[in-house]
């Protein structure tokens, strides 16, 4: 099983995401915005990052850019509210185009999600 | 016309009808005095008279006397005739004036009643996107907490029972909110040049099979080698949507008639929707049920905007319709009488099959609602 680093805002969505993967074996660090979770994949290194896109302090966008440049190899799932700001589609064709492995529109199914963590770290 | 200016400057103070009543009068008063000197000079006992009296005071000559009034009342006859002619020549270029103001009003007001109107649907997709984002996101601990709890052990069958409840309530919540973004443009969907005439007529197809059978769907669409940018799946969404609202309307028993053609749109004017000159493919669906009263019509496209929430209505299809079809650069309107149906057209550009690799790189610009 994996070290899964959640990076979300929403108090309620990061619990709820971190109580299911931990549910499914996983071990999970929590942050609420992007400062935090570059300072905890500094503390220790993850398997995976599941990220929100929309956060304060320090958003999506701009923390997959430091992760690509400080950990290329480092695998990254995004979860996309629906891109208030951008549209859906094209906060997902941009998650995908800053260099995340996977993106996933919320509310994401448990199952679709732990299928798609699986494919990630077994690719 | 050039003298639009100093018609407005002379005019202004007596009205036009006036000025010409009072050219009209000059005219009959110089008519009735050369008519009258003309029976009186006919009297030889009047230019006696005359005659005698004037050499009695002055030293004049009959015939200068004579030369001399008819001269003069033609010539006041002459002017006042070319007066009435000036002002109804006047009057007539200050009525095309007040003509061409009225008009350029009228523009200017349906130029702002466009702009009121397409700025109230940007700020409703804007206000659409951002509640579907949160909506979602809530969405999101509510989805995971139900399934997961589904999973514990010894979960009395009651409490599994309400979970999936939650869940179903949750996954329609979650319905309305991917439809609020599709109106808000949030779709930047890949569109690829489509056969429209192919395209509709599988749409319908499909948009058919769900209908009860009491509905006629009456499809006239001919062949058309023309291409449109557009994407097959929000076609069929298109559709769909426009026969159900039909069907609904019709309470599910009447005539449906779905037609394509292309109609060419000039640059300008003659161009309500706010499009840019050139062909576009024109869908027409139109229905033969109770139509909408005008106050519907206006309202229909509007996010959340039923008139049948008790049915289950969510108000948003029209509303999703729209996105779509203003995501392909095209439009869409309805004219309807109460009584008379509904009948919706929507207008797509069009794009010849010689200049189609040439624009597939135009999608980029294609305006986003
Ligand atoms: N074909 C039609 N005939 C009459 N009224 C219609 C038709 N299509 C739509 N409408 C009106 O427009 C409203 C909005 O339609 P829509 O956005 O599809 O929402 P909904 O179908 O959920 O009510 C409908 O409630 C109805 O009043
Ligand atoms: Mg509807």
């Amino acid at each position: 099983m994996a070290n899964i680093l959640i990076a979300e805002d929403n108090a309620l969505v990061r619990s709820a995401l971190a109580d299911m993967l931990e549910h499914a074996g996983h071990t999970v660090v929590q942050a609420c915005d992007g400062k935090e979770a570059l300072a905890a994949l500094e503390a220790a290194p993850a398997d995976l990052v599941v990220m929100d896109i929309f956060m304060p302090v320090m958003d999506g966008i701009e923390l997959i850019g430091h992760i690509r440049k400080a950990w290329p190899g480092q695998k990254v799932l995004a979860l996309s509210g629906g891109g208030a700001r951008l549209g859906a589609d094209t906060t997902i064709a941009m998650m995908s185009d800053l260099g995340a492995d996977a993106v996933m529109q919320k509310p994401v199914d448990n199952d679709k999600l732990l299928r798609s963590i699986d494919a990630l770290l077994a690719g | 016309m050039p003298p639009t200016e100093d018609v407005q400057g002379r005019a202004t103070r007596p009205t036009p009808n006036g000025v010409s009543r009072e050219a009209f009068i000059d005219a009959i008063i110089a008519a009735a005095v050369f008519i009258g000197l003309l029976i009186a000079f006919m009297s030889i006992e009047f230019v006696e008279l005359l005659f005698e009296y004037t050499r009695a005071g002055e030293a004049w000559q009959q015939d200068e006397l004579i030369a001399a009034v008819p001269a003069l009342a033609l010539v006041s006859a002459w002017y006042s005739l070319r007066r009435w002619f000036q002002v109804s020549r006047l009057n007539r270029s200050l009525r095309q004036a007040l003509t061409e103001v009225e008009a350029a009003r009228e523009h200017q007001r349906i130029t702002e009643a466009r702009l009121r109107e397409s700025q109230k649907m940007e700020a409703l997709g804007r206000l659409a996107g951002a509640l579907a984002h949160e909506l979602s996101n809530m969405l999101q601990p509510i989805v995971t907490l139900s399934k997961l709890s589904l999973k514990r052990d010894a979960l009395p069958e009651k409490a599994a029972e309400g979970l999936r409840r939650i869940l179903e309530a949750a996954e329609s919540c979650a319905d309305i909110a991917h439809q609020a973004l599709a109106f808000s443009g949030g779709k930047a969907i890949q569109r690829d040049p489509a056969l429209l005439s192919a395209a509709l007529s599988d749409a319908v197809a499909f948009a058919t099979s769900a209908l009860a059978p009491t509905v006629q769907v009456h499809a006239d669409i001919d062949d058309d080698p023309g291409l449109a940018l557009i994407d097959r799946i929000e076609l069929t969404q298109v559709i769909t949507n426009l026969l159900n609202n039909a069907a609904e309307a019709m309470a599910g028993r009447g005539r449906v008639n779905v037609r394509l053609d292309t109609r060419v749109l000039r640059e300008s004017g003659g161009n309500p929707r706010g499009l840019s000159g050139g062909r576009y493919f024109r869908i027409t669906v139109a229905d033969d049920g109770p139509g909408m009263a005008e106050e519907t019509r206006a309202q229909a496209f509007e996010p959340f905007f039923t008139t049948r929430a008790a049915e289950g209505g969510t108000g948003l299809g029209l509303a999703v319709v729209y996105g779509i079809v203003s995501g392909w650069g095209g439009s869409i309107s309805v004219t309807s009488n109460p009584g008379g149906g509904a009948r919706f057209e929507l207008l797509v550009p069009r794009i010849e099959p010689a200049s189609a690799g040439a624009s597939s790189d135009q999608s980029d610009d294609a305006p986003m609602v």
